[in-house]
């Protein structure tokens, strides 16, 4: 054992000991460089100078390569000792002022601004040797080596070539560079298998993504053009969709089996983290392809936003209402796509297009506005489905991962990062905020020290967990919300909605409708429109039949066929057609004998009776209620509307 | 060549050598030097040997014509000393040759214009040891060099030479030659002064069979030239020295790490080797005792900074020449890991005159804590400018006024640079400084390998120091942030001043800069490389403060800071100015006064050179 004294504390260490080493069990820790445990000190940096002194003689050494020896006393607080650090972190910050690893060390040791003259801004390398030593040393070749001397040195291979036969990337080299610089060195690709892995899966998720994408967009075409797929999978992505799928459970108090596929995404998301909204979801997609990336504007309560959104969805799908399922995504996109989009793009021929049709775009306009703000805005702080697979992602399998021994906190996937998830102090991120888009371990990573893999212990305690005051505040806010829909305050007009074929109650149907519209853009006469304002507020953007505007067809059943929740039950033509959607009401006074409504009932619910009319003999079309279904067809083409008109049923009005 | 195997077989062969050396006493002998090669000594001496042969079949002449190593007064070269009579000639050139043949080998006369003259008294000098620049010096390792013919071993054992080795390997053991050696108190002649006896003692107690010892040749400071010297003209004393090293020691093999731009040292040691191999003083069971020792030479690719010790024990190792921090030291882990003893060539140099004279005798040179003799390459602008051995304890201005023969062109001393490029820079307050390790040291300066330059008043001491670090800079290896980084920066606020770019503050940056790298740099080229500037600063800071607050340079060396001007009481018009001018910056017509456009001027200073009247200034 051997006695010293540092910084005027005696301690005594094992013989051999490296003072840098004892200085740290003395409590101070000094910055290193170009000192690593694994390899025999090099004395470069000079970061570690400290003074020493012996029988009366003081002098500077590093601790890195220094041993202790009895009776040595050593002062790193000295001027002598201070002033040599300050002047080394000055001279290696002027040489690499925009590296962070150095930017750190030099403001620990009092350097905020180079003094000195830089020559190249862009330089990382600090000429520190730890790649040449670990290319050495470690992986027992000598592949890289210093060129030049003096201020034209750098660190190179043979010739300043790349050999692929000296160099079996073991990349050593990298796990060893204390500023990422070795992978950026001009000429030579260091680390390219592991970085044509990554790009391979990054270029993998863009593929799914864009992919999953464009057969969204497939099924959308195919479904308001009315193509018949050879299986019904139009409405693939709502079915898939969690969120919808629990709610709509929920809600309805009953096992949808159409939702069975979420299941699949639950299951993916446990496994591997929030995939839905990196590889699957159109909307994420469409968000992650434009929008400034990499800065965390929004302060870190925003992210609480989507669990609070999540809780009142649940809770009030607890009470039974589904009133705000129009936040989900799918609905979202499928809602902002089809119709006004539709029409503008010609897609959907819509007659009666309108402000209330135009509405319907409101939130993805609003989503894709934001994202202006940041990249994927609505699924950092809005998307309650994020927020859904967000609370599973905190315990699943598979997640990002940094290699703390090797990670410099260059910050250079926080500036990649679409999701702003990348803490920019500690690299680390929730895993509740990351779409595992795998954007990160691409090329930007200098030291390849973001891996994907199995975490050890899943455990809370993440940068955003949710809280109790989430809780509580998504509760209150939900159940307010229950009772003032259902308090009858915004049930400014009667319930008279006719609503499409197969749906018997009201109440059962907006316990299972999400909201997402699909059957609007299905039908074929455009009969289908989302509710808007002038009905309930529980019942917005639910489908109901305009008879202005269009007919249920009576070769039609598709709206049945692409519900997701079977809120509108998927019937065949047969059983569709008997459905009663309402009733067909005459206005005599106004009906100019035509009798089109007579010719146009397919359900021969309209009779004939001969009236006398200014002085002639006319006929007078005659509702049969117990054989009209409200299909409104007469109303549609009606040339003197509204003398027909179909009421829901049981509102129609009382005639003699 | 006969194998020596007995140390009676080696004394006997002494006798005979010395007693062919005593018959050819009369010789012509021609300095073979670099120095003097250079200025065609090589055909002085075949002009010599043809004309000797020529005269031969008239008179019966016997003189011989000899090649020996540096005399070290490289400044009169090519040197000729006429032998027995010691008739001593300066700048001898082939068509001199049949005149000192006939005059002075067969007539005797002496002649009078090729003789050196005193530059106190200008008095012609006729011997060789009246010659001020030989008076005053102490000739202990250079004392052969013009009496011998290196490429001949013979020589060197007629004059005692091995004997120190025969006498250590016969009567003392390692340890007491180490005594002999600790009690001679010679310090490393690579400039640090480290005691050798006591580095050869570490060395000696390490554990382990195998051991190397050393000599650094890698004479890389520029300007000096003196282990260069002592190869060419000596090897054998070198070989002997690093032999009794090495019997001391323990080692059975050694290196002598040379530089490559030392064709003739290289060449010459070889062959040297190559004798002392034929003769059984290298190699195996030497002088039929049990001690063998190899000698490799070992060439060096000319970096400056493989003279510092782990660096070059790198570049022996077939690695980059790159220093490692110490401690380890060499002498626990140094080649290959193995203890190994490093010592400058005068060091090793040194050894056998220690063994056969003995330490005491030794140790009566120099002063208290400094013994011995020290080599200096005395350069720059002074009379006598070449090697020049000086026991420890004289003072500068015994070396520049003395041995130098004061400055040249009678202009004014201004500032003595010591140890190199990262020695410093001593002004003439401190000229009666006695010579050695630790008052060069309290001065700002060191010893360093020997170099010595002398400047006079049109030194610019700014300028001096952004070129000794120019120097340090690029020769420095890159390892550390220290000298890389420090030195490279230090070197460009050194330009800004000297491009009248200078800020307020910069002399203190310098010097709180140049102090943390002498604590902080990894190696002794880094720990000195800020000497220059500081200590230009300690001593001329008028000089800085000129530069960065007034814009000027005093010395009007700085283009960015100088004007120059015709002095018009001196100008008569000659145009040979004008006619130089590169630029056509001055105009004139004969006889009339000239004038400078200083718009166009370069500041070449071609006009004041070629000025015949001193006419032109500089402001």
């Amino acid at each position: 054992m051997v006695n010293l004294k540092i910084n005027d504390k005696e301690i005594i260490v094992a013989e051999g000991t490296r003072l840098l080493d004892a200085i740290k069990m003395a409590g101070t820790d000094l910055p290193t460089l170009c000192n690593h445990p694994d390899l025999e000190p090099y004395g470069g940096c000079r970061l570690c100078s400290v003074e020493v002194s012996r029988n009366g003689k003081s002098w500077v050494t590093t601790a890195c390569n220094t041993l202790v020896e009895e009776g040595l006393t050593v002062q790193t607080e000295s001027d002598r000792a201070v002033s040599t650090r300050a002047l080394m972190a000055d001279l290696i910050l002027s040489r690499t002022p925009n590296v962070p690893a150095v930017q750190r060390i030099a403001s620990s040791l009092g350097v905020d601004e180079p003094r000195f003259a830089t020559t190249n801004p862009e330089e990382t390398c600090v000429l520190c040797g730890l790649c040449i030593r670990a290319c050495h040393d470690v992986a027992k070749k000598e592949v890289l080596g210093f060129v030049e001397r003096g201020p034209d040195r750098q660190v190179t291979m043979a010739f300043e070539t790349y050999d692929a036969q000296a160099c079996d990337d073991c990349n050593q080299c990298i796990t060893y560079c204390p500023t990422g610089a070795i992978t950026r060195l001009k000429g030579l690709p260091i680390g390219r298998k592991w970085y044509a892995h990554a790009k391979k899966w990054a270029r993998t998720r863009q593929a799914v993504q864009y992919g999953l994408l464009a057969f969204f967009a497939l099924l959308f075409v195919t479904t308001s053009q009315a193509l018949q797929l050879p299986i019904n999978i139009s409405n693939l992505f709502s079915r898939l969709d969690p969120l919808q799928a629990i709610m709509a459970n929920i809600a309805a108090r009953e096992l949808l089996p159409l939702y069975l596929p979420a299941m699949l995404t639950l299951i993916a998301t446990i496994l591997f983290g929030r995939v839905w909204c990196g590889w699957v979801c159109p909307l994420g997609a469409i968000l992650q392809l434009f929008g400034p990336v990499g800065t965390r504007k929004m302060q870190s309560w925003f992210r609480m936003i989507k669990y609070g959104l999540l809780i009142v969805l649940f809770v009030m799908a607890l009470f039974g209402s589904l009133a705000f399922m129009w936040l989900d995504p799918i609905t979202i996109l499928v809602r902002g796509v089809a119709d006004p989009i539709g029409v503008i793009l010609g897609i959907i021929e819509m007659p009666g297009f309108k402000v209330g049709t135009l509405f319907s775009m409101v939130m993805l306009v609003l989503v894709l506005g934001l994202n202006l703000i940041e990249k994927r805005f609505w699924c950092r702080y809005l998307c309650p489905l994020g927020a859904l697979l967000g609370l599973g992602s905190k315990f699943d399998w598979i997640r990002r991962r940094v290699n703390e021994m090797s990670c410099v906190q260059c910050g250079d996937c926080v500036k990649t990062c679409p999701m702003g998830a990348i803490n920019p102090e500690t690299i680390q991120n929730d895993p509740a905020e990351c779409v595992m888009c795998l954007d990160c371990a691409d090329a930007p990573c200098p030291k390849t020290a973001i891996t994907y893999g199995r975490q050890p212990t899943p455990r809370w305690n993440h940068e955003f967990d949710p809280g109790r005051r989430e809780f509580i505040g998504g509760t209150a806010t939900a159940a307010a919300g229950v009772v003032l829909l259902n308090s009858g305050l915004f049930q400014d007009k009667a319930n008279d909605l006719i609503r499409p074929p197969g749906v018997i109650s009201e109440k059962a149907f907006l316990d299972k409708c999400i909201r997402c519209d699909q059957c609007v853009q299905a039908c074929a006469t455009h009969a289908l429109h989302p509710v808007t304002f002038g009905s309930t507020w529980d019942a917005f953007w639910t489908p109901a039949i305009n008879g202005e505007l269009g007919y249920c067809d009576y070769n039609c059943n598709r709206c049945g066929q692409v519900c997701p929740a079977g809120a509108i039950p998927a019937l065949p033509l047969e059983a569709k057609r008997k459905q009663v959607m309402g009733v067909a009401v005459l206005a005599p006074s106004l009906c100019v004998n035509c009798m089109v409504c007579e010719k146009v009932c397919q359900l021969k619910a309209i009779d004939r009776i001969e009236i006398q009319k200014e002085g002639k003999l006319k006929p007078l079309p005659v509702v049969d209620p117990n054989k009209c279904n409200g299909c409104g067809q007469c109303e549609y083409k009606c040339p003197a509307p509204p003398a027909i008109k179909v009421y829901a049923p049981g509102k129609a009005p009382k005639r003699t | 060549m006969t194998r020596l195997n007995t140390f009676a077989e080696l004394e006997q062969w002494r006798t005979q050598a010395a007693a062919a050396r005593a018959q050819n006493e009369k010789c012509v002998t021609v300095c073979g030097g670099t120095g003097c090669r250079a200025y065609g000594s090589e055909k002085v001496w075949e002009a010599f040997r043809a004309e000797i042969a020529k005269q031969q079949a008239n008179v019966k002449l016997n003189y011989q014509v000899k090649v020996t190593g540096c005399h070290g007064f490289c400044e009169k070269g090519p040197l000729v000393v006429i032998r027995p009579a010691q008739i001593f000639y300066t700048r001898v050139q082939v068509k001199d040759v049949p005149k000192i043949v006939s005059d002075t080998l067969i007539g005797g006369k002496v002649i009078e214009r090729l003789l050196a003259t005193d530059p106190q008294t200008n008095e012609h000098v006729v011997h060789e040891h009246d010659v001020p620049f030989y008076k005053h010096q102490s000739r202990l390792l250079l004392n052969m060099n013009g009496e011998i013919d290196p490429t001949r071993i013979e020589e060197y054992v007629a004059l005692g030479g091995y004997g120190a080795f025969a006498k250590a390997l016969s009567n003392m053991s390692g340890e007491q030659v180490i005594a002999q050696v600790k009690a001679s108190k010679l310090r490393g002649r690579g400039g640090a002064g480290f005691p050798t006896g006591v580095k050869w003692e570490t060395c000696r107690n390490q554990p382990g069979e195998v051991k190397y010892v050393v000599c650094n040749a890698d004479e890389g400071d520029p300007g000096a030239y003196m282990d260069r010297s002592l190869i060419e003209g000596n090897p054998h004393r070198l070989i002997e020295g690093l032999a009794i090293g090495a019997y001391a020691i323990g080692a059975q093999e050694g290196y002598v790490y040379i530089r490559h731009e030392y064709p003739l040292a290289v060449k010459t040691l070889e062959l040297a080797i190559k004798q002392a191999e034929e003769c059984g003083l290298l190699g195996k069971n030497i002088l039929g005792t049990k001690f063998n020792f190899t000698l490799h030479v070992q060439l060096g690719a000319g970096a400056f900074v493989c003279g510092e010790e782990t660096a070059l024990m790198a570049s022996i190792e077939g690695r980059v020449g790159e220093p490692m921090p110490r401690p380890p030291f060499p002498a626990e882990k140094g080649l290959w890991g193995k203890p190994t003893n490093i010592n400058n060539v005068k060091s090793w140099s040194s050894i056998p005159i220690i063994i056969s004279q003995g330490a005491d005798q030794f140790a009566k040179l120099g002063t208290e804590n400094s013994k011995g003799t020290t080599i200096f390459s005395l350069v720059g602008k002074i009379n006598n400018t070449g090697l020049v051995e000086v026991p420890m304890g004289v003072t500068l201005r015994h070396m520049v006024y003395d041995i130098g023969g004061g400055i040249s062109q009678g202009k004014k001393f201004k500032a003595l640079q010591t140890g190199g490029p990262s020695g410093g820079c001593i002004p003439e307050s401190l000229l009666d400084l006695p010579l050695d390790y630790e008052n060069l040291n309290a001065v700002g300066s060191m010893m360093g390998s020997g170099g010595m330059i002398v400047m006079d008043e049109e030194t610019c001491m700014v300028n001096i120091a952004k070129y000794f670090l120019d120097f340090t800079k690029f020769e420095s290896c890159g390892k550390c942030t220290a000298c890389r980084e420090g030195v490279r920066q230090m070197n460009t606020i050194l330009e800004r001043i000297t491009q009248g770019e200078g800020e307020e503050g910069d002399i203190e940056l310098l010097e709180t800069m140049g102090a943390a790298i002498q604590d902080g740099a990894l190696c002794a080229l880094g720990r000195t490389a800020p000497n220059p500037v500081l200590s230009t600063i300690r001593y001329f800071r008028d000089e800085y403060t000129a530069h960065i607050q007034e814009q000027k340079c005093p010395a009007g060396v700085c283009k960015s800071l100088i004007t120059f001007y015709i002095i018009a009481e001196k100008c008569n018009g000659c145009t040979l100015c004008a006619r130089n001018c590169t630029e056509a910056a001055i105009t004139g017509e004969l006889h009339q006064l000239h004038v400078i456009d200083d718009a166009k001027c370069a500041r070449c200073g071609v006009c004041r050179e070629v000025c015949t009247h001193d006419a032109v200034g500089v402001r």
